[in-house]
This record gives C-alpha cells, structure tokens and sequence, in this order.
C-alpha cells in the first residue's frame, strides 16, 4: 500500500503518519503540507507544498503513483491561518490534489476529512443529525467542507475504481490540537448563550487519527459521523477549567468577538454558532463501519484542554547539562 | 373512577431514583458538572420538575410493566387539550420507573423552547424521534387534540414511522382526567405487535404496510384502553402483583 497524506504538518496529519508508518502493509508514506510535521518521522517522506502548487504535487503523486490517499489539507478557520487565507488553502489544497490525481493509476481509496459543520445548524434543522440528514451548512468553515466533499466526489465518479469514505470530524480538540475553540475555552472569561443551553461535541485528535486509519481498512463508502460520546455546553465547558462564564445576548457577539480577538483567541463564525446554536451529530454508525468508535468523551476533552502543563526546568546548575 | 377504586390504585411506590442534596444539586451546577444530552435535557431539572408535578397532578398507573425497564420505547398518548397529559405521563412514568419520558412536541422559541429542552422536550419531527430513540430514551407522541374523551385523536404516523425505524416498541396509552383537575389515570397498554417485519428485508426501509398496520392496532388499543372500566384496572393491578406461572416470589 502507497499512501499520499495531504495536511500532514497539522496535529491530526501527523498523527495519522504517525500511525499510517506504523503499519506493516504500507510500502510508503509520502505528506504534503504548507507546515512541516509535528513530532520526529521515521518511514515517512515530507514535502513541503504550498496549497495550490500543482506542478510539484504532480511530480510527487507520478512518482509516488499512491494506492491511498488521506485527503486531511483542510484547514479550520483560526486554527493555523486567518478565516480568508483558510478558505482558498483549503480549496487550492483540493484542487491541486484532484488534478494530481489524474496521473495515478493505481489509486482505489481516497479518504476525506469534513466535519460536521456541513450539516448546519439552521433553525428548524436537525439537533442530533446523522448520515442520513442532507448537508446544509450554514457557516464559512462548513460550505468549504462540504465543497470539498463534492469536488471528491465527482472526481471519484469518473474513476470506476475509487471509493471515497466521507469523515465528518466533530470539532477537533484536544491539548496540543490548535482549535479556535479550545483557545477561547481557556480565556480567564468565557462569551455563553443567555437564553437557552446548547450543547456540542468534540473528538480527540487521537481518536481522529484511529478514525482515519480504520477507514484505510474500512470497505464501506460515503460519509461517517466522528463524534466523541457525550456532549458539554458552553457554560459547563467555562466552568469545568473554573472559567467565568459571561451572557451574551445578540449584537453583544460582536463585542465579544472584538474582546476575545483582543484576547488572543478570535472567534469565527463556526464557533460563534457552536455556542449559540450547538452542535452535535449521531456518530452511531462510525462503529458499525469502521469497527471503531471514539472513546474519550467530550468532557474529557474539555477537561484535558484545561489542563496545564508543569514545566519542568532542568538544573543546569546542579550538573544535568554535564 | 369511584373513590374506593381511586383509594387502591393509587399506591405511591417508594421512590429508588437516587437522589443527593441540594447542596450536592447545587455543586453540580456551579461546576458544571451536571450531565446534559444533545437535545438538551438536564437531568437535575427534570427530577426536580417532576417532584413539582407530583404536587399538581395525582396519577393512578395501570400497566407500567409495558414499559422497559431500558432501550428506547415510543409511548403513543391520546390527548384532549393536550397541556396536562404529556406532564402526567411524564410524571408518572419517572415515578414508578425512574426513566425520563422525552414529550414531543413544539418547542418554540427561546427562552420557552430552552426550558422544554431541559424538561426533555424534543422537536415534533421525525429525524428527531428517530434519533432520540436510536440514542435509548423512552419518547412519548401524544395523537392529534381530540376533544371527544371516547376517541383517542388521529396519530402522527410520520412520527409512528420513525419509532418503528429505530426497532422501538410502540406502546400504547391511555390518559384520563379533566385538564384542570388533579386525580389522572394512565392506563398503558401492551406493546403492539406486528404481523409482518417493520422493515423492508432487501432496502432495510421502513414498510409503509407495517406503518398502517402499526398505526391500526395503536389506535384500537388507545380504543380499548380509554373505554374500558375501573373494575378492569382493579384486576390488571391485582394480576400485576400475582407471581408469574412457574415463578416464586421473592
């Protein structure tokens, strides 16, 4: 097995390698990223790759001629770039890779990451929706997810052979995981819904990664809801890391936005609509078709983005540097 | 209902849900640690609610057997003006089982539509019945508002379609009482069974055949639940106490 992984230098890219190398049955592994990985490599080649760069991902799927592709080049607003820089990496990353692709014959599997933005969160949606319930996205993030799952799509229409599997992520967290999310989380005060309590759900990066790499194995196409068990709301979310939850009521999203940008965590549209409106999915059939299920739960999560890390500082005084 | 018939169904079974202090309540909330579920329901309030609900509406319960004691159940209820019975079945069935009954119906807007939510309320559509019971809850569908006490109202049939693509139960029920008055009786029936599978054998779809013929037999139970006298409650009640055939008492 020969697998290309778009998006490898984010925290779930490199995990995946991580576990992609790992395995006996993959010949090799070759990552494309605009960032380079995030822990030490050992089987695995990296490219360095502009999104967009078509020439050289050519030249590097030809020689590759991959029989896999992990398609994860897709980026959350303020996670890693600006909302508007996020949009077009993410839609030259997918164009790239789709007109690449053309020049390898040997490909049977692509799997994609989405998210559950794509379902939307439009009132008078659907709270819980699973596979089943038509996209309807409703924020920035979720129309460019749900582009790139039908520019796939159509792609692996023309090519008899190819199955495509659909993972639509809950959104990714976890300590080390650059969220928008985890960073607003952990400001000393926290923006909440006044009028009612919304609840959301998150999966671990880690049970990401397990999920992608299930789906190498899993015979099964179209989409699979990601989802951690349990769900949080954004006042439980402040108050589990001892943060001062704040009410906010219609046009003060804007302040609030402005502060918490001024804070150091922005707030784009799929999160705003995260706290306000909630999000969840019925992640039931990831189990079913993957064989794997995501076992840290959303508290969990929560709990772990809180959690700081002790600094250790190493005596240099005392001879460790010797 | 006569009084001396009143006097012995109306049996207050000890309450076995676990139940912790104010204090306890109070910590939760403050630290948030208290659980809530994707439609919203908030297990503190609905506990606390329920135990206000015991102090508006007396419930006599006939038949609580039929309802599991876990997996998912959708409960089909008639209803007259609609405002009490899904409060009393609710009530009742949290009562003397200890599960949450998830009422469908309107939820409106906020701030009223969040209150229904942490009450356990979920929105009258058919993707979200499926799914509340695909996640396990017990979901109540009362029929369509049917004035006449002898008639149990129209049955959503879309919602009676989702139940039974979940592979629920569906169990009938049957509340009587005056919308302002406090003694109700519910009488809930035996889960219907069905002829022919629910679902299509090669598409794996719901049978639209097994729809209509779950939709009959729900309704003549409701029929036969809201005719029938006090003397039959007396000897289901008496019956529910006996042991089994074949089985001792413990």
């Amino acid at each position: 097995m020969r697998v290309l992984i778009t998006g490898m230098g984010g925290q779930l890219g490199t995990l995946v390698a991580r576990r992609v190398e790992a395995r006996a049955d993959v010949d090799t592994v070759v990552g494309v990223d605009l960032d380079p990985p995030r822990r030490r490599l050992h089987r695995a080649t990296f490219h360095w790759i502009r999104p967009g760069d078509t020439d050289t991902l050519d030249e590097v799927v030809r020689s590759l001629d991959p029989t896999v592709v992990l398609h994860l080049g897709q980026f959350e607003p303020h996670a890693r770039l600006v909302p508007q820089r996020a949009d077009v990496a993410s839609r030259r990353a997918t164009e790239s890779l789709v007109t690449a692709l053309a020049d390898a014959p040997s490909l049977r599997r692509i799997v994609v990451r989405s998210g559950i933005e794509v379902y939307g969160r439009r009132r008078g949606g659907p709270i819980c929706p699973d596979e089943s319930c038509p996209p309807d996205p409703t924020s920035q993030f979720g129309r460019r997810l749900l582009a790139t799952e039908q520019h796939i799509e159509v792609f692996a229409r023309s090519r008899r052979r190819v199955a495509v599997t659909t993972l639509r992520f809950a959104p990714i967290a976890g300590y080390h995981a650059p969220s928008p999310l985890s960073r607003l989380l952990k400001l000393p005060v926290v923006p909440v819904a006044t009028l009612a309590e919304p609840t959301f759900s998150l999966v671990h990066a880690a049970d990401a990664a397990d999920a992608v790499v299930a789906a190498l194995d899993a015979r099964a196409e179209g989409p699979v809801n990601v989802v951690a068990p349990g769900v949080v709301s954004a006042y439980q979310a402040a108050r589990i890391g001892a943060r001062v939850p704040v009410p906010v009521l219609g046009p003060g999203w804007t302040l609030a936005g402005r502060l918490s940008e001024f804070a150091g965590a922005p707030l784009p549209d799929h999160v705003r609509e995260l706290i306000v409106r909630g999000r969840t999915a019925d992640g039931g059939r990831c189990a079913q078709v993957l064989g794997c299920a995501p076992t840290r739960s959303t508290r969990d999560i929560v709990t772990e983005i809180h959690e700081q890390t002790v600094v250790e500082f190493l005596d240099i005084a005392g001879g460790y540097a010797a | 209902m006569s009084a001396s018939t009143a006097r012995l169904v109306v049996v207050e079974e000890p309450d076995e849900t676990p139940d912790d202090g104010l204090v306890d309540t109070l910590r939760r909330r403050v630290t948030g640690a208290y659980d809530l579920d994707p439609w919203g329901l908030d297990d503190d309030v609905t506990r606390l609610a329920g135990k206000v609900a015991s102090l508006r509406w007396s419930a006599a319960v006939v038949g609580i057997e039929h309802v599991p004691v876990d997996g998912p159940a959708l409960l089909v209820a008639n209803r007259r003006l609609g405002w009490s019975e899904p409060a009393v079945v609710a009530s009742a069935v949290l009562r003397e089982t200890g599960r949450v009954v998830r009422p469908v119906g309107g939820v409106g807007f906020d701030p009223v539509a969040g209150i229904l939510r942490r009450l356990g309320v979920v929105p009258a559509s058919a993707d979200e019945v499926s799914a509340t019971l695909r996640a396990g809850n017990v979901v109540l569908v009362p029929t369509r508002r049917e004035p006449v006490r002898s008639r149990p109202g129209h049955l959503p049939i879309d919602l009676v379609a989702a139940g039974l693509s979940a592979d629920a139960p569906l169990v009938p029920v049957a509340v009587i009482g005056w919308e302002f008055g406090r003694h109700w009786t519910v009488r809930i029936g035996e889960p219907v069974i069905l002829a022919r599978p629910a679902r299509a054998r090669r598409s794996g779809t719901v049978d639209p055949r097994a729809v209509g013929e779950a939709a009959v037999a729900v309704s003549a139970a409701l029929d036969e639940l809201i005719g029938r006298g006090p003397e039959r409650d007396l000897k289901d009640r008496v019956r529910s106490l006996m042991p089994a055939p074949g089985r001792s008492r413990t």
